[in-house]
């Protein structure tokens, strides 16, 4: 899911707590602050944080004064060979290649497992708002080839474009058929998302607020924290990814429920609304005196089932007779390139 | 979509400076290329730009806050403002028109103030005011103040936001030392200083917003002090409260045409070692008279410090108590349905029935509890009683110990109704000839809709609508609870108009009820 | 003449001023309303004086007509006001592939859809709802700023550390943008403690105290900017075909209306927040949909905001137009509120039909005239406008918050970081311990 998507959620369970409602009717936001920052927080100790320190087997940086195709595949080539040699996980780096201020040279890598090949295509120029610049398509027309060591299986479809700012890492996992596993940002997803880390996360500010402040902020904090950051491995579940769920306990990704896709509008949407709904209700019902009284079905009703009716409704009537193609990304590529594009 | 560019983006359309002078690839505002290592210089424009830019944040940051810092906030008087002086910063100095009040909602306070030329009212957040609690900076009535404040302009209520605490400067207006039997409605909107001692302390019931209440009695007579939780909360020694003698300064207020003294400190109270010294009162005749009782009075009475302890103010209601219960300590409300005092020469209890809806408990306490009741049941007044359950054939009663356990709560008698009924008038009688006046109507309620301190409904009858207008500071709260859409309700109140329609404004108290 | 050709002769006069208005670069139409409300506050008690009939409906044409028309300078001449920063981004992908006409075309579109939504939708729900989310949320503006703070800075992806091997090197390489990110944050911020708490301009006319600021964070960067690089803009083509269909309006008016919702309802939030908000809460890979939200968005947040003010029972002022209307008038109930909303509506679509002929001749201009020479006009335009307001302490204000402004732009942070002048000093004010920092700091 998105990153907004996984922030309004901590919120959301935040609200749960009725301690959060009475810090905040008396002028505390630290709950729900604690709550949408841990929803978020293990994409942002993936994305601004771990990313920085994970360590290559390959570092795939072309010349950006001399960009030759063949030096991508070769290197690609390589880090194949490596990993079947040695029958270990190696971890690639495609370095994205920056010409000026506002210009990257794009270039694309896909597999031909038919025939064991790297294929490596050096496509335009872009600016940063990823779009190409007249006239640079077909400076490079070459496509190059590199003959693979073993088949390279992609579980799911990752786009492999590199262009602006920070280039993707890919790992190559050997597996017993001799083939290997390619995931994409293996840095990803790996034990920042997990719900042990998150409880352990929530122990620890726990502990400091014990010492500073006593007993009850401290499991409350606890509660808080660790309920929020699992929330975001919960929902990350839901999509294709998967996430680490008991790191440190287990060690690989538990493959999602493939529901949706991290970016797909609908659902993030959703559950935005939905959890601003969530958050109404339970300030709602924290509220001493209200002259204005509501069930949860009625709020349901009102803020939820009849709006979606009405706009279900309307996109019925106004896209009758068209086809209407909505684009299909994939988890891991949606935040990566998502997240580059949000600034 | 492409983008339209002539010459190859990179290395041709870059300033020199921003491609390696080594190696010729682009490396930006770095000054060491990341390729090959070498010192790339940068032309003066782009780094000066920068520094400029941190120079203009930081210095001149700081520059403008020196500047801010060290200028004065202007005064200026009431009748000079300005609608483009809204969210201005300004001084200002002159007179609390009003005690500050706590608000209910957010914890905040407000007092009237007004310089001569105009007044307005100064909004003090909750953390000014609990600091202004402790500091006793709480204005009152009368009290010379001045401080600065935003202004918040608009076409209908200015108000001025308190800027700061640490510059609020309060010089007590003086309060003349009252008999309770002086104080009269008379002197409503003035601070004056009472003392004498104190009968008894009525906690608000359980779940409600209504206010303490302290029976303060002196040789002359016997007042209520009315405070809130707040103000209860800061009253130095409050647990020997009752049966002390303290003084206090309050404010003389009306409610429902009847007098209130308000406490809007519980550091306005002070707890005396001993009764009063008479030297307080203020004319000579009354400090004769006060010399003279304080010599015929009697030694004080030791306290008791059993009574009058803040207990949880949590009480039962009379259908609730069981003969399951037998052997426990409760506290049962209900009203007072008869009181039966033992017959002369007799050893029987007094004998209470409450009761509440339809169930009735009876309670029963001995002469001598009843003879420290500080207001005796009455039939008609809800009472408050704490005792031990028994069960007497198979019914539960309450065995009240201490007279001190029986408290009044409300002395309004349920079966008078709030509203007379009978002066009903149709919602379509009520014409703009009836501005101004009292009207009773009956109907059912529409949705609400909040206002700034209030509440409308629409009222509807089989003749029209009209819009009743309820405001929290005159309507009890138990008033409004009762309310809600589509309840069938009588109210009354004066007829006023708004945006050019008719409404319905209720009058102070219980002027509104649901109606089966 | 009679209250309705008076009402329809005000929008008429209101939208079509703010249209052409806001075709001028820098020049926000608040600045113009506050010059017109000391206008008619001078006129007031005399035989000139201005009725409320005139301008209510004028005011009301001129929000209207500046929130759908300021889309041609932020998108063809890049000087866009802090709203609409996130329209930019998109919109001068339009304007350097040719097609600015496009872009401001799809915006108009996506305002259009949020007068129809607001006029249509949440118009007739406000009285019965806003009041309840009202007592509801009353208690809790305080957190919902701190989290959207939270969140501004937390999604800021790190623009450098894309080469080298791992470690600390690469990631302060990473971070320096952050850091900048959050060093503008906490200026601004202190900016704004100095300017709410003790304000160096002129009390009589503090109503626009914060006024040199806001050009000094947003406008004139921009300006510096363009005079000293002078893109070229590559010549526009006008299009014949939007391209826009209603499953890209409907899911546009989604996204944007619970963007522009948000910052029209909170206070302090402002509509590039809310533009930031629809555009991470509806995750469309759509260009098109984003842009179009983008002015559904905008339409909301300033046509939304003032509507607010004249909701029968809710009494909320939200934005610098209501604020400013609220000291010339008080509304009194639904004939305001039907007032207001005809008034929207008639405004709209005025200042839709004047979408197309504007765009085409600032295309025309554009060609005529330098790019730098356009920055160098409209920097001129607001300096006077900020001298003549608040004086020498104006546009020192504005220098100082120009230093500011220019840290995001040179250090490759976001701009929407500037904001902290007003979100980080209220959410300290709101949750109780602003006077605490003021008080560190000296100013109280």
């Amino acid at each position: 899911m998105k990153g907004f998507s996984h922030f309004m959620s901590g919120v959301a369970v935040a609200s749960f707590g009725p301690w959060a409602i009475d810090a905040a009717l008396n002028g505390n936001p630290l709950f729900f602050v604690l709550g949408g920052a841990c929803g978020i927080l293990p994409d942002t100790l993936d994305f601004k944080f771990y990313r920085f320190f994970y360590e290559h087997d390959v570092y795939v940086t072309p010349d950006p004064k001399n960009p030759d195709p063949q030096y991508v595949a070769d290197e690609y080539a390589r880090a194949v060979a490596l990993a079947v040699d040695e029958k270990r996980y190696v971890r690639v780096k495609l370095v994205s290649i920056r010409l000026g201020a506002d210009f990257w040279q794009q270039y694309s890598v896909k597999i031909d497992n038919e025939k064991l090949e790297v294929l490596v295509k050096f496509g335009p120029v872009v600016n940063t708002g990823q779009v190409p610049v007249e006239g640079t398509e077909n400076r490079y027309p070459t496509v190059a080839r590199a003959k693979l060591k073993a088949k390279v299986i992609q579980t799911y479809d990752a786009g492999m474009k590199v262009d602006i700012f920070d280039g993707p890492t890919i790992g190559l996992k050997p597996m017993e058929n001799g083939d290997l596993d390619l995931e994409f940002l293996p840095w990803h997803r790996e034990w920042s998302h997990s719900l042990t880390i998150g409880a352990m996360l929530g122990a620890l500010v726990g502990a400091g607020v014990w010492l500073a402040a006593g007993w009850t902020p401290a499991w409350q904090s606890f509660v808080t924290i660790a309920a929020c950051y699992g929330v975001h491995v919960v929902e990350d579940q839901l999509g294709h990814m998967g996430s680490n769920i008991f790191y440190p306990i287990t060690k690989l990704r538990t493959p999602g429920l493939h529901w949706m896709h991290s970016g797909d509008g609908l659902p993030n949407f959703l559950t935005v609304w939905i959890c601003c709904l969530l958050i109404f209700w339970n300030l709602y019902r924290g509220q001493p005196a209200m002259t204005y009284h509501f069930g949860f079905v009625h709020l349901m009703m009102v803020g939820l089932v009849i709006p979606g009716l009405v706009f279900g409704a309307l996109r019925w009537l106004l896209n009758r007779g068209q086809k209407v193609v909505v684009a299909k990304g994939d988890d891991a590529d949606d935040e990566w390139n998502d997240s580059k594009a949000a600034g | 979509m492409t983008v339209n560019k002539e010459a190859l983006p990179g290395h041709e359309t870059q300033s020199s400076e921003m491609n390696c002078p080594s190696c010729g690839r682009f490396v930006g505002a770095v000054t060491k290329c990341p390729y090959c290592g070498a010192k790339v210089e940068k032309r003066m424009s782009l780094v000066a730009i920068r520094w400029a830019a941190v120079l203009l944040a930081t210095v001149g940051l700081f520059l403008l806050f020196l500047m801010a810092k060290h200028r004065d906030i202007p005064v200026v008087k009431l009748a000079d403002v300005k609608p483009t002086m809204n969210f201005a910063q300004i001084r200002v100095e002159g007179v609390a028109d009003s005690d500050a009040r706590t608000f209910r909602s957010g914890g905040g306070m407000g007092f009237n103030f007004s310089d001569g030329t105009g007044t307005i009212m100064v909004f003090i957040s909750q953390k000014q005011a609990q600091e202004m609690v402790a500091r006793n900076l709480v204005p009152k009535a009368g009290d010379q103040v001045s401080f600065a404040g935003g202004l918040n302009i608009s076409d209908d209520r200015s108000s001025m936001r308190l800027l700061s605490v640490d510059e609020f400067q309060v010089v007590r207006a003086p309060a003349a030392a009252l008999r309770l039997a002086d104080v009269t409605t008379d002197l409503k909107g003035s601070s004056i200083t009472v003392e004498g001692k104190v009968m008894d302390l009525f906690p608000p019931p359980a779940n409600s917003k209504r206010p303490y209440a302290l029976k303060l009695k002196d040789d002359s007579g016997e007042q209520t002090l009315n405070f809130w939780q707040a103000e209860y909360d800061q009253i130095a020694n409050k647990d020997v409260l009752v049966g002390a003698y303290v003084r206090a300064r309050v404010s003389v207020a009306a409610y429902q045409d009847k007098l209130q003294l308000k406490l809007a400190s519980g550091q306005d109270l002070e707890i005396l070692d001993g009764p009063p010294a008479a030297a307080a009162y203020a004319s000579p005749a009354q400090k004769a008279a006060a010399t003279y009782r304080q010599q015929a009075a009697p030694a004080p009475a030791p306290r008791d410090f059993s009574r009058g302890r803040s207990v949880a103010s949590t009480s039962l209601s009379v259908s609730a108590v069981t003969a399951a219960m037998k052997g426990q300590t409760v506290r049962v409300r209900g009203r007072v349905e008869s009181v039966k005092a033992p017959q002369e020469g007799t050893k029987q209890p007094f004998a209470v029935i409450l009761s509440d809806g339809g169930a009735k408990l009876r309670a029963t306490y001995w002469s001598n509890a009843d003879a420290v009741i500080a207001v005796k049941p009455t039939p008609g007044a809800l009472f408050e009683m704490e005792g031990v359950v028994d069960v007497y054939q198979d019914r539960p009663q309450l065995q009240v110990e201490s007279g001190y356990k029986v408290k009044l709560v409300d002395d309004t008698p349920a079966s008078t109704p709030a509203v007379d009924v009978s002066k009903a008038v149709r919602v379509s009688s009520i014409t703009a000839a009836a501005l101004g006046q009292t009207r009773t109507v009956q109907g059912t309620l529409g949705a609400p809709r909040a206002l700034r301190g209030g509440v409308t409904y629409a009222l509807t009858d089989d003749t029209g609508t009209i819009d009743l207008v309820l405001w929290e500071s005159i309507i009890p709260v138990e008033v409004l609870d009762a309310l809600e859409e589509g309840a069938k309700v009588a109210a009354t109140g004066e007829v006023k108009e708004y945006e050019g329609k008719l409404q319905l404004t209720a009058a102070s108290g219980h002027s509104a009820m649901v109606i089966p | 003449m009679s209250a309705f050709w008076m009402v329809l002769l005000s929008v008429t006069a209101g939208t079509v001023i703010s249209s052409v208005l806001a075709c001028l670069p820098g020049l926000h139409i608040y600045n113009v309303m506050g010059a017109l409300v000391l206008g008619i506050l001078a006129l007031e008690g005399t035989a000139h004086a201005v009725p409320a009939d005139v301008y209510l409906p004028a005011f009301t044409g001129m929000v209207v007509g500046w929130s759908m028309l300021n889309t041609i300078p932020a998108v063809l001449l890049g000087t866009p006001d802090e709203s609409a920063m996130f329209t930019v981004l998109p919109g001068q992908k339009y304007l350097m592939a040719g097609r600015g006409f496009e872009g401001t075309m799809i915006t108009a579109v996506g305002g259009l859809a949020g007068a129809f939504f607001l006029v249509c939708v949440m118009a007739p729900l406000a009285p019965r709802y806003l009041p309840v989310s009202q007592q509801v949320l009353k208690g809790h503006m305080h957190w919902v700023l701190w989290v959207i703070i939270t969140f501004m800075l937390m999604s800021e992806w790190p623009k450098g550390g894309n080469r080298g091997p791992a470690g600390w090197a690469k990631f302060y390489d990473a971070w320096k943008t952050l850091l900048a990110g959050l060093a503008t944050f906490v200026l601004a911020g202190l900016l704004g403690f100095i300017l709410l708490t003790r304000s160096p301009v002129n009390h009589e006319v503090a109503f626009q105290n914060i006024m040199p600021a806001f050009v000094g964070l947003f406008a004139i960067p921009w300006c510096l900017l363009n005079m000293i690089s002078a893109a070229g803009v590559p010549p526009q083509r006008i299009a014949k075909s939007l391209e826009i269909n209603g499953d890209v309006i409907l899911r546009s008016v989604w996204s944007g209306g619970l963007g522009g919702g948000i910052a029209a309802y909170f206070p302090v939030v402002t509509g590039g927040v809310g533009g930031m908000l629809a555009g991470h809460a509806t995750a469309q890979r759509d260009e098109r949909i984003f842009i179009m939200g983008q002015g559904v968005s905008k339409f909301i947040y300033y046509v939304g905001a003032f509507m607010l003010m004249f909701v029968p029972g809710l009494n909320l002022t939200r934005g610098g137009g209501a604020w400013m209307v609220k000291a010339l008038y008080t509304p009194m109930g639904v004939a305001d509120y039907y007032l207001v909303l005809g008034s929207i509506a008639i405004a709209a679509g005025l200042s839709y039909l004047m979408m197309e002929p504007l765009t085409k001749l600032t295309l025309k201009f554009i060609d005529r005239f330098n790019y730098r020479h356009v920055s160098t006009f409209a920097l001129g335009i607001i300096l006077i406008m900020v001298y003549a307001v608040t004086g020498w302490v104006g546009l020192f204000i504005a220098t100082v918050a120009t230093g500011i402004g220019l840290l995001p732009v040179l250090f490759g942070s976001r701009r929407l970081n500037c904001l902290g002048i007003l979100l980080l000093p209220i959410a300290c004010n709101m949750s109780g311990f602003g006077e605490t920092i003021t008080g560190w700091l000296g100013l109280t």
